[in-house]
């Protein structure tokens, strides 16, 4: 089964599944109407479907074992080391495991900026002003 | 979302253990029943029921308000379920022996009342059988739809919710999974 099937055979086949469940507009009942009279293989065929569907329906509900939720909590317990049932705490809502990780990456960035650094600190020796322009040499009196 | 479940939902983010089995209390049945009907075996429904409960009370957090508590439940439980068929797929793990056994169990037991009678009892054991193997002849896409169309009785707007399916796409695809169904089924009682 694929949902390959061209448009208009996917409307059809939605108009037929409302058709079964009896939700069509009266305008669309009729348009199928006609196309079942005009198909009695159809009609046989959406015969068959809710014969099919009301046995589906008949089927018995199946109950849950009774010690389901027991085994649920248990392999909770056993999943989270008893951990995972009680109100949180602070430590559940700050993520202090990811704010630990950023430290450690800001200060190896930091420790890798200083030791890059010629000055071995994060100043940067600021850069020698330029000479003053030398004033033209008065010319020797002779 | 109703009071009830909003309620129920904040205590579950509180992590309040008394919510927990107020929720697997009220649900186990339904959870129960579409997950075997999805994979026609106790043993494994049984298992994946189990996961849906501690998906649910781990990802509380990510569940938005908008939808239905039980939306998101039957959501949970269909991911669940699709994703075990595919893992036992992939296993060539799927045995039919436990739903002989299971028929064999319902025949025993019979339907409830005093106008029980064994032959019908075995009829019906074995119709449930024969449609039990139809639901599981189908893929996992198509299985999920009519399950919880024709089995949980939910309208197409929730199924379209659950499977995040487009209106078109949920009401074809149940037509095929029906006419699927229709064509095991007849065979069968032919």
């Amino acid at each position: 089964m694929t949902d390959a099937a061209p448009a208009t055979d996917e409307r059809l086949q939605a108009m037929l599944s409302d058709y079964v469940d009896g939700t069509l507009t009266a305008e669309e009942r009729a348009e199928v109407d006609a196309a079942l009279a005009a198909d009695p293989a159809l009609r046989a065929e959406l015969e068959e479907v809710r014969d099919s569907m009301k046995l589906l329906k008949s089927l018995p509900p199946a109950a849950a074992p009774a010690d389901l939720g027991r085994t649920v909590e248990a392999t909770i317990a056993r999943r989270s080391a008893g951990r995972f049932f009680g109100r949180r705490t602070l430590g559940d809502r700050v993520p202090f495991g990811v704010l630990f990780i950023v430290a450690i990456v800001a200060l190896i960035a930091i420790a890798g900026l200083l030791w890059s650094s010629p000055t071995g600190s994060l100043k940067r020796d600021r850069p020698a002003p330029p000479p003053p322009p030398s004033e033209p040499a008065a010319p020797h009196a002779r | 979302m109703s009071v009830r479940d909003r309620e129920l939902v904040r205590r579950l983010r509180e992590r309040d253990e008394r919510a927990f089995r107020e929720l697997v209390s009220e649900h186990r049945d339904r959870v129960y029943n579409l997950t075997y009907r999805m994979l026609g075996n106790r043993a494994e429904a049984e298992d994946v029921a189990q996961e849906v409960f501690i998906t649910v009370f781990k990802t509380i957090d990510s569940f938005r308000e908008e939808a239905k508590f039980s939306t998101w439940l039957y959501r949970v439980a269909v991911n669940h379920c699709k994703n075990r068929i595919k893992y036992l797929a992939r296993r060539h793990d799927r045995s039919k022996d436990e739903l002989d056994e299971n028929a064999g169990a319902v025949a025993e037991a019979g339907p409830p009342g005093p106008m029980r009678r064994p032959d019908r009892a075995v009829e019906g054991a074995q119709m449930e059988v024969v449609l039990q193997e139809a639901i599981n002849s189908l893929d996992e896409e198509h299985r999920a739809v009519v399950i919880l169309r024709e089995i949980e009785d939910l309208s197409i707007e929730e199924i379209c919710e659950i499977t995040g399916l487009p209106d078109g796409t949920v009401k074809s695809r149940l037509h095929r999974a029906r006419l699927a169904l229709r064509k095991k089924i007849t065979r069968h009682l032919a």
